[in-house]
């Protein structure tokens, strides 16, 4: 009874402690995150061991390697089931995170859409499940791991990825979720900036956003004056419903006349990417004729006038 | 005999030279049961995770990190597993051994207090736990800091090669270092240790009025369970006070609160193996609550076992 009282006492004094202790440990995610009932029953006798601490990302590794026999039985239910078991073992780990939603999204969509079994319109309904399964994957991750820049990185690449139902304006809307990430390195706001320009370019009802977000990265220097950003300024300038500032010439863009025709010259094989290269050919046609490029080399060699 | 009850009257409650030597009777004790030939196993298994190579399925760059981090999962686990084990059973097994043996007969018949006794009991057996963890600490060590090290000059000669910006580098290694040796492996296996020193006390209080040595590992085995999942118990709880409801579940989940201790905060290893950083004052709280616990059930033994007769 003594043992008792004293048990009761000491654990009474001590559970505002414990808890405020549990909910730092929590927040600096040292400790495995809670499992729901519903977690627990998914992960059956497994949710026994992950209570234990360490083994959880022993289990989850293993069960990992596992699937990449699933992978070339291509048995994506398997796949789906193994990873939804491993990532709440393992829920903190970027990597289980992004190969779930690549299983998805990348392999199980494009080997549904090559199902012969399926018509046209059911191949693209199950394509587009999968896309939609590896998205909601992200969103989870996204949900579990607030504030790291790698998975709405992750989102807003299969989101633009012009292979998988594209949807540019929601990418541009988590490429800037994740600007809003403090502290960010230098080297990613610069890549997710250039990423944004990439899929403001998709939008062909953007182009008056797209050459201003274009024109303020050139402004930044030399780092962001990059073929993407050169490229949509000499578009955008050529746009008949931009309002222009101040133009610019093609070797304020692009440095030299050199670089214009040589970055020019790869954008006019890509025109089909994107959208239509206002001034491209103009620009192109000025720059041979003042480089003196040779007619067989050209991209618009003269036509003759007669033919003998 | 006046002589003799004076000397029984001045001997202390409490003496360190006297729990120091049962102490270290206790650890050779252990020692002879070949306890230690689980290094051999310890380094084995450490040697198999380390040849383990991930395939990298995305292509991304995450493969290094994770073959790291298997390593000190395999490593935590081991080392979690053997000092539950060790705790748990060798503390078990010290009074009953001792009644069997009767050396408990020649030893309290001495002027020597119950609780020295328990304490030296169970201070040699996490003697024994803490240089098998230190052993196995420095073992973990030397693989992680060879694979590691190994991994940072392969990787920086491919970005180099690949004409990756230094800044770039920079943060790909920082990734694989957070994984590699830090000072956050030994912090981990310092909760391992505090972990097994509440789970040894648990055994001790137990065994103090069990009267099995089986009923002793399954009751506290039972009560590491409940330990590891009394957090969840302890926030439901704490969760339907704040709302001022009360039923049946919630009534159990206060009861697991008071009454079970919390194994969970000392499992920091998983945190460790995420690759973060253990703040010194986490450190510090966890090292309390454990030496708190630890205190508790020490004394509360020492009063189940202060009047047992055998």
């Amino acid at each position: 009874m003594v043992i008792l009282a004293v048990l009761g006492v000491t654990g009474w004094l001590k559970m505002p402690y414990e808890q405020k202790l549990s909910e730092e440990l929590h927040a600096l995610k040292l400790v495995p995150p809670r499992l729901s009932l519903k977690d627990r029953s998914k992960l059956k006798q497994k949710a026994f061991i992950a209570t234990y601490g360490s083994l959880r990302p022993t289990i989850a590794a293993f069960m990992s390697v596992r699937t990449t026999r699933y992978h070339s039985d291509q048995e994506w239910d398997k796949i789906e089931n193994s990873f939804d078991e491993i990532v709440l073992l393992d829920p903190y780990n970027y990597y289980y995170w992004e190969t779930a939603s690549w299983h998805m999204a990348l392999n199980a969509a494009v080997d549904q859409q090559e199902d012969k079994s399926l018509s046209e319109v059911g191949k693209d309904q199950v394509f587009k499940k999968y896309i939609k399964k590896g998205k909601d994957i992200i969103d989870r991750a996204i949900e579990i791991n607030p504030g790291d820049w790698r998975y709405l990185n992750l989102k807003a690449r299969l989101e633009s990825n012009r292979y998988r139902n594209p949807d540019y304006t929601a990418a541009v809307e988590t490429y800037r979720e994740l600007l809003a990430i403090p502290n960010l390195a230098d080297h990613i706001v610069r890549s997710t900036k250039l990423s944004i320009q990439h899929c403001m370019q998709h939008l062909p009802e953007w182009h008056q956003k797209s050459y201003d977000h274009a024109l303020e990265l050139f402004e930044k220097g030399q780092r962001y004056r990059v073929p993407t950003v050169q490229n949509e300024i000499l578009i955008g300038q050529n746009h008949p419903l931009n309002e222009i500032s101040h133009r610019l010439s093609l070797s304020e863009i692009y440095g030299s006349d050199k670089e214009a025709y040589t970055d020019l010259k790869i954008k006019w094989q890509r025109r089909k990417l994107g959208q239509k290269p206002y001034g491209v050919e103009y620009s192109i046609q000025e720059l041979e004729n003042r480089l003196k490029i040779p007619q067989a080399t050209r991209v618009f060699p003269h036509r003759p006038l007669f033919l003998k | 005999m006046a002589t003799n009850t004076q000397h029984f009257q001045k001997t202390s409650f409490l003496s360190f030279s006297r729990i120091g030597v049962i102490a270290s009777h206790t650890f050779t004790q252990l020692v002879r049961m070949k306890v230690f030939y689980f290094l051999v196993v310890f380094v084995i298994l450490l040697w198999a995770a380390k040849q383990i190579i991930l395939p990298n399925q995305t292509g991304g760059d995450g493969s290094p990190e994770q073959e790291l981090r298997l390593l000190k999962s395999t490593g935590f686990a081991a080392m979690n597993m053997f000092s539950m084990l060790l705790a748990l059973s060798a503390t078990a097994l010290l009074i009953p051994k001792d009644i069997e043996d009767r050396t408990i007969y020649t030893i309290l018949c001495k002027p020597v207090p119950r609780l020295d006794y328990l304490l030296g009991k169970l201070l040699g057996v996490l003697v024994l736990i803490f240089v098998s963890l230190v052993a196995m600490d420095l073992v973990l060590s030397f693989f992680l800091h060879q694979k590691a090290s190994g991994m940072i000059a392969l990787q920086t000669e491919q970005l180099v090669a690949r004409g990756t910006p230094q800044e770039v580098i920079n943060e790909q290694l920082a990734g694989l270092k957070a994984h590699g040796l830090t000072i956050n492996i030994h912090f981990a296996t310092i909760a391992i240790f505090l972990k097994a020193i509440v789970i040894a006390s648990i055994a001790l209080l137990i065994s103090t009025f069990s009267s099995s040595t089986l009923f002793t590992l399954i009751l506290t085995l039972i009560i590491i369970v409940i330990g590891l999942i009394q957090a969840d118990a302890r926030e439901y709880a704490t969760m339907m006070a704040q709302f001022g409801e009360q039923n049946k579940l919630s009534n159990i989940s206060l009861g697991v609160a008071i009454f079970f201790p919390d194994l969970q905060f000392l499992s920091i290893e998983d945190g460790v193996i995420d690759g973060r950083n253990v703040p010194m004052s986490i450190m510090l709280q966890i090292s309390m609550v454990a030496i708190l616990y630890f205190a508790i059930y020490v004394v509360l033994s020492w009063f189940a076992f202060r009047k047992k007769e055998f």
